[in-house]
């Protein structure tokens, strides 16, 4: 499919939702920001000219005098023309349908003269910064007719969430390059790629549960599947629960009880503050990684019952509240792929901790679970831990391990974090440690391994 | 993301390289003095164009419009000489839009129209200005008076002053 965008109509092909738009529109022509400069590329042309001049008067030679000719030219041809004033229409088509994360997307851009000549225009396309340009430049220099049209293709590589073409900057000289033009033409049209939550099995939780019949094997004696133990029988026990064998031995009335399993509520929350923005060796941002666990661990919980909200712990709040279902699914899925606060870009707020903090504490439930994922490259990570632990909220914390060993630096880094991990588990956290050239489902079956011991 | 490379295409340093050319060749038939001063001032020119380096086309521009300059005081035929005064001019034109091209674009951009129409206007104005004064030299009056030649030197500093503000 072929999707047309430009200026003013916002087109994105992602999710369930996916939108056509084939139809043409009208291209974006209002230029903003035009200032107008010289360039003074021929200032001093006239001083060498002078120079030669007088080269050719000491030595009453005619070819220096000539010479002197040639710079005054110059100088005129730089004088002669005024700065251009464009006109330009911008029409930009995003070759996508719903791609994945990972996925090649052709992007081309025309730009039609509606002006006079333009023999030096030179345009930039507004690449968002989430996207990688992998084949082709999204920028050109030309000369353009008055209407014709030149066409600029790229293609870009794309990543998690929704990403923002912006205007087109184009510049314009005259002729000698004397003047130039500048400005933006307003272009605006984005592409979003909003990714299936990770497969994860089964992510093993905490012991604290809500009302509500569910997976987690509780301390409390109930119905349910797993042996508990056997009380006195009370009047209105089921037959099928009463423990027959005893009564044949000894003659007393007695029911079983099996571990009662309940649902949980858990709140992934995502640690996407400055500190967590460091890269793997292959450049990937842990937040990325942080957002995949979190996907995983809401897909795994969904799929057993559970109510999952999301949060991204960051300068750029954000909060999607515990529920269930597949709708919940959906905008789950939708809030960890395409807002701000989960994109894995450097953060553009300044982040206060203790403001964030203080949000994240009142939007959470009492009795919610936390899932932590946080790459914990710096010990405040592990402070919010111990104090949501201590608020009441038992919380699980999944930390990608991006730490290198090659530099001293990178090593200090590592025995760092692993200190940080031991702490945390002495204080009674569970930590998933991920490396993450290993998949999630392998690092989470291996810690729950240890767990259950 | 793939780097910006911030350098011209070597697409638009041709220009400026050609021109170079044009310059060494006639004036290092003529004069040793000029070519000292030429030479090294269009290598300027094109390694700036090179690398996108502006100081050293404006630089290497100047040194070699001087060096030809140098080269028709001292001798250098006027046939060789305006030849390559046009080639210098027209290497620093060259060589300082192909930095312009590679700070704007890059070095992987489309750029073969723009850098034809800007040599060819730039080839455009130096040759019609060299051919206009040759013809005026040479087949002009013979005997130009000293005090018509200084009112023709007055006339064009303020030309050039008028054009230069």
């Amino acid at each position: 499919m072929s999707a047309t965008t430009t200026a003013d109509s916002e087109q994105a092909a992602g999710g369930d939702s996916e939108r056509e738009h084939d139809e043409e529109t009208e291209p974006a022509t209002a230029l903003v920001d035009v200032t107008t400069r010289e360039t003074n590329r021929w200032r001093g042309v006239t001083a060498l000219s002078l120079l030669a001049a007088a080269a050719g008067i000491a030595s009453t030679s005619p070819a220096a005098l000539l010479l002197a000719v040639l710079g005054v030219a110059y100088a005129a041809y730089g004088a002669l023309f005024d700065a251009p004033s464009p006109s330009l229409a911008v029409e930009r088509t995003i070759d996508a349908a719903d791609p994945e994360p990972g996925d090649e997307v052709e992007v081309s851009l025309s730009v039609t003269n509606e002006g006079a000549f333009l023999p030096d225009l030179r345009v930039v396309d507004g690449v968002p910064e989430g996207v990688d340009v992998v084949d082709g430049s999204p920028r050109l220099a030309t000369a353009l007719r008055a209407g014709k049209t030149a066409t600029l293709r790229y293609t870009v590589e794309m990543r998690r969430g929704e990403h923002d073409f912006d205007g087109v900057q184009v510049r314009a000289r005259d002729v000698a390059g004397a003047r130039e033009t500048e400005a933006t033409v307003r272009a605006a049209s984005s592409v979003a790629s909003v990714p299936d939550l990770p497969e994860l099995d089964a992510f093993p939780l905490r012991d604290q549960t809500v009302q509500r019949v569910g997976r987690v094997p509780t301390s409390q004696g109930g119905s349910g599947v797993e042996f508990y133990g056997t009380r006195e029988y009370r009047t209105g026990d089921p037959l099928s629960r009463v423990d027959w064998t005893r009564l044949a031995r000894t003659g007393d009335l007695s029911t079983v009880q099996y571990r009662e399993e309940r649902a949980a509520t858990v709140v992934a929350v995502v640690d996407a503050r400055d500190a967590a923005h460091v890269a793997d060796a292959d450049g990937e941002d842990a937040v990325e990684y942080g957002v995949e666990a979190a996907g995983g661990v809401a897909s795994a919980l969904l799929d057993a019952g559970d109510r999952v909200g999301v949060a991204a712990f960051g300068p750029h709040w954000e909060w999607l509240a515990p529920g269930s279902g597949r709708d919940h699914r959906a905008r789950l899925r939708d809030a960890l792929a395409r807002r701000r606060g989960f994109a894995a870009l450097e953060p553009e707020r300044r982040f206060l901790g203790a403001l964030v903090f203080r949000r994240l504490r009142k939007h959470l439930p009492a009795d919610a679970q936390v899932v932590f994922c946080s790459p914990l490259a710096d010990d405040n990570a592990a402070a919010y831990v111990r104090r949501l632990e201590a608020r009441g909220n038992p919380v699980t914390v999944v930390s990608p391990d991006v730490t290198g060993a090659e530099t001293l630096g990178q090593q200090v880094a590592r025995v760092e974090r692993a200190a940080r991990i031991r702490s945390l588990r002495r204080a009674g956290v569970r930590v998933v440690d991920w490396p993450v050239e290993r998949s999630l489902p392998v690092a989470v079956a291996t810690a729950s391994r240890g767990w259950s011991q | 993301m793939s780097e910006f490379d911030a350098r011209p295409p070597s697409l638009a340093v041709a220009p400026a390289a050609v021109a170079a050319a044009l310059v060494v060749l006639p004036v290092a038939a003529g004069s040793t003095v000029g070519l000292v001063l030429a030479g090294p001032g269009v290598a300027a020119v094109v390694y700036g164009a090179h690398t996108a380096t502006r100081s050293y086309v404006t630089l290497g521009g100047a040194l070699a419009f001087l060096g030809v300059a140098v080269a028709a005081a001292s001798g250098l035929p006027t046939a060789l000489a305006l030849p390559a005064g046009v080639a210098a001019l027209v290497a620093y034109d060259t060589g300082e839009h192909a930095v312009g091209l590679g700070v704007d674009v890059g070095a992987d951009a489309t750029v073969a129209q723009s850098v034809a129409v800007h040599t060819a206007g730039s080839v455009t104005v130096a040759s019609l200005a060299a051919g206009l004064g040759y013809a005026v030299y040479q087949f002009g009056p013979t005997s130009l008076p000293v005090t018509g030649l200084l009112a023709l030197l007055f006339a064009s500093v303020f030309l050039a002053y008028a054009l230069g503000d």
